[in-house]
């Protein structure tokens, strides 16, 4: 298919129907609400720059995931490198205006969540949050550019490690 | 972690994320909305004042070296100025070149070694600039004093001729030898400076913790393209 002209309102309405996974993604891979608020511009910005060149006859979303990945990732190496990785985990959400009047116990879920996504690999990190989006092992091997088993393949093992990673105190009671 | 705990934290996301749903449709309506702010890819920075600085050191260096190109004592720096400024104007231009060309919708593999192969480049040049830049940093002192003594003096200066030899030998042995020490100074403190993270991020780059580490990542990103289907679970 012949690369269109870009159109404001087409993108725009695309991106709002999908404006929940991109958000996501800066969740993810952005430490702070600033740094959040950066990386959404920056996905933004990448994703109208590109949006000629989208194939309308393919999904959106996988179009979209791959850009805001690649990005997101770019923007997460870029912060380590430079040493901005060591930032406290209540320092993260403080400064989140949306998080004045959160529920405690929601903010503390969130941290864990979060813990457990930096504790992974770029690459496992994307496999998680494609497999928590809801995506098929081929859309996952098709936004990472790697085979459907293979994604399938990378899944359980990151899913097994995962149950082996934290010991839920509820499964040692049944173990004993 | 259980995943079916996982899933719920992820939902909760979703709740979470309602609440800033607006405030994030509005920032990015702006930036589509206002093409003039299009924004620069960070690592394009730092690769085009290369190309700039080192275009205007090499002219300077010519218009220096062209007035006095018999003189073995100022040929001599110029060239290893020069040749620096070369190559780090190749290797600038060649970074820039494939900036230019990454496909930010590719597969997220393939992009992703890419640009960890572009990192790996940046990392390389900045270590090699840090550790030769005392002789190189000399050199050019060299040529720039020389071409500023011919600009005053309308070319009968003879800067040379007032330096002490020996003062000149040791400043250039000091910069030849301070690539090994300067790498193993590097090493050692880099393993001390935790604390200071943005210290040791430069001491990392001089000494090849950090391109270790990128070279890790590239092979992280091609095996992730490797289909292992057929091998154990």
């Amino acid at each position: 298919m012949q690369p269109q002209p870009p159109n404001h309102d087409e993108f725009l309405s695309l991106l709002d129907s999908h404006q929940r996974q991109l958000l996501k993604v800066c969740w993810v891979y952005g430490q702070t609400w600033h740094d959040r608020n950066d990386l959404l511009q920056e996905i933004t910005s990448r994703l109208w720059s590109a949006f000629d060149k989208y194939d309308r006859s393919r999904p959106f979303s996988t179009w979209m995931f791959r850009v805001a990945l690649n990005v997101a990732i770019d923007f997460r190496r870029r912060q380590t490198r430079w040493g901005r990785e060591a930032i406290r985990l209540d320092d993260r959400e403080e400064t989140d205006p949306a998080e004045v009047d959160e529920d405690k116990t929601k903010v503390q879920q969130l941290g864990e969540l979060r813990e457990l996504l930096d504790q992974q690999t770029d690459s496992d990190r994307a496999l998680l949050l494609l497999y928590l989006e809801g995506n098929s092992h081929r859309e996952i091997g098709d936004i990472l550019g790697i085979s459907e088993t293979n994604a399938g393949t990378r899944l359980n093992r990151l899913k097994k490690s995962l149950r082996q990673s934290v010991q839920d105190p509820s499964d040692q009671l049944e173990r004993e | 972690m259980q995943l079916e705990a996982l899933e719920q934290q992820w939902r909760l996301l979703d709740q979470k994320l309602d609440r800033s749903l607006a405030l994030e449709t509005e920032l990015v309506r702006q930036v589509v909305l206002q093409p003039a702010r299009r924004r620069v890819h960070r690592l394009v920075i730092w690769p085009a004042i290369d190309v700039a600085f080192c275009i205007g050191g090499l002219l300077i260096v010519g218009a220096v070296v062209s007035q006095q190109w018999h003189d073995w004592r100022l040929v001599l720096p110029a060239s290893v100025v020069a040749v620096s400024f070369l190559t780090l104007l190749l290797d600038s231009i060649w970074q820039l070149e494939r900036l230019a060309t990454v496909d930010w919708s590719g597969p997220v593999a393939v992009i992703q070694g890419s640009l960890e192969r572009l990192r790996i480049a940046k990392i390389r040049q900045f270590k090699w600039i840090m550790l030769l830049s005392p002789l190189v940093g000399f050199c050019g002192l060299l040529v720039t004093v020389q071409g500023f003594l011919n600009w005053v003096s309308g070319g009968r200066a003879d800067l040379f001729s007032k330096l002490d030899g020996w003062w000149i030998v040791g400043n250039i042995v000091f910069g030849v030898l301070f690539v090994p020490v300067g790498h193993f100074i590097a090493r050692k403190l880099g393993q001390k400076c935790h604390r200071h993270r943005w210290w040791q991020s430069v001491l990392d780059g001089i000494s090849g913790t950090s391109l270790r580490a990128a070279t890790l990542e590239v092979d992280r990103w091609a095996s992730l393209q490797t289909d292992d289907a057929n091998r154990s679970q």
